[in-house]
């Protein structure tokens, strides 16, 4: 990766087009079980999350109709800070939503995360634009849309209700309302699957396999 | 010159060192997906390239390192055996040195600070102390 906005890193696994979509959520309203995602694009297991656990999700269940999922915003880790990247990001994200490029936009965001920590002036704005120019939405409206405090509030307003949930950390991943413990991709796509109808048309008939390498946790110091 | 308080309390702070670098040995191992907490840093600090030497996560070379530093305080404390303290000073420099090191790294190059690999750090590092002052002490051989 690289501080110049000009390169971007492309979305290993972006959400395909034809996954219905409307804002933040995906899949359809009426599906069985639905999944609330709870993150900050600052967050570095959100990252794993978005580009390796979410697309399994989407693929298997969602593309089958089994599964609501939802993206909320919960931006905390760069509270107190100036700028506010997560809070940032999260307002970029929104705004692209505004002009139906929610998921493209949160691809392209996590795929140029800070690999070297948060909160050191990564997500500039001319990140966020470069970004923009990337997914293809109109620079004025964006423009426009950045600089309408409404959208940062709104963004607050789900961080606190995200608090409200008891959430205090990120990805917070609920299926059905219940907290997820994210231990293993299978545990999760078997409490996903036993919500499926078993004679759903198109539901898997077995739990996908885990999401590759998710290795998380260990330290820079034993 | 025996081992006193200072066996004990080498063979203590060891101990909890151990423990740290077992948890974060664990919790490497367990392969699942932690959150980003409040106390954000840890995160960073565990997924960055700095996490692993030659491939080999460094909570691994924590653990083997604690082990004998346990097995030194321990040895220290029930024999007063002059060897084990010399064993226990020079381990326990090597010690310093490298969490000075990987602290330098959070701090100046990821970016971030990890409370637990800071608590390894203060463990090594008040251990290290404990036995120089007790070989200071033992006066010269």
């Amino acid at each position: 990766m690289t501080a110049n906005p000009a390169v971007l890193n492309p979305p290993a696994n972006p959400v395909a087009a034809s996954i219905p979509n409307q804002g933040t959520v995906l899949g359809s309203a009426s599906a069985p079980a639905k999944v609330d995602a709870w993150e900050d694009y600052q967050c570095p297991y959100c990252q794993i999350w978005s580009t390796q656990w979410e697309p399994n999700i989407v693929e298997n269940f969602v593309a089958a109709g089994v599964v609501r999922y939802q993206f909320h915003d919960f931006s905390f880790i760069g509270s107190g800070h100036s700028p506010d990247e997560s809070l940032d990001a999260a307002v970029a994200a929104q705004c692209a939503g505004d002009q139906g490029k929610f998921w493209p936009y949160h691809d392209w965001l996590y795929a140029n995360q800070n690999p070297n920590g948060e909160n050191q002036g990564w997500f500039t704005r001319a990140k966020l634009d470069a970004i923009a120019l990337k997914v293809g939405l109109t620079q004025s409206t964006f423009d426009t849309c950045l600089a309408d405090p409404a959208k940062a509030a709104a963004v607050q307003a789900e961080f606190s209700a995200g608090s409200a949930l008891g959430i205090t950390g990120t990805p917070a991943i609920f299926v059905n309302g219940k907290l997820q413990s994210l231990t293993t991709y299978a545990a999760l796509a078997a409490e996903i699957q036993a919500l499926a109808p078993a004679s759903s048309p198109g539901a898997p008939s077995s739990i996908p396999a885990a999401a590759g390498s998710a290795q998380p946790s260990g330290s820079a110091v034993p | 010159m025996t081992a006193g308080r200072s066996g004990p309390a080498a063979t203590g702070l060891s101990l909890i060192g151990l423990a740290i670098a077992a948890y974060l040995a664990l919790t490497r191992l367990s392969g699942g997906l932690p959150v980003c907490g409040p106390l954000h840093g840890c995160e960073t600090v565990a997924l960055s390239s700095y996490s692993e030497i030659f491939g080999i996560p460094v909570a691994f070379f924590g653990v083997v390192f604690s082990v004998a530093l346990v097995g030194l305080a321990v040895a220290w404390w029930r024999t007063s055996d002059r060897r084990a303290l010399l064993g226990l000073y020079g381990l326990g420099l090597l010690g310093v040195l490298f969490v000075a090191y990987l602290t330098y790294l959070e701090l100046f190059v990821i970016g971030a600070i990890c409370v637990w690999c800071a608590g390894y750090a203060v463990t090594i590092v008040a251990g290290w102390i404990i036995v120089a002052i007790a070989l200071r002490r033992s006066g010269p051989a």
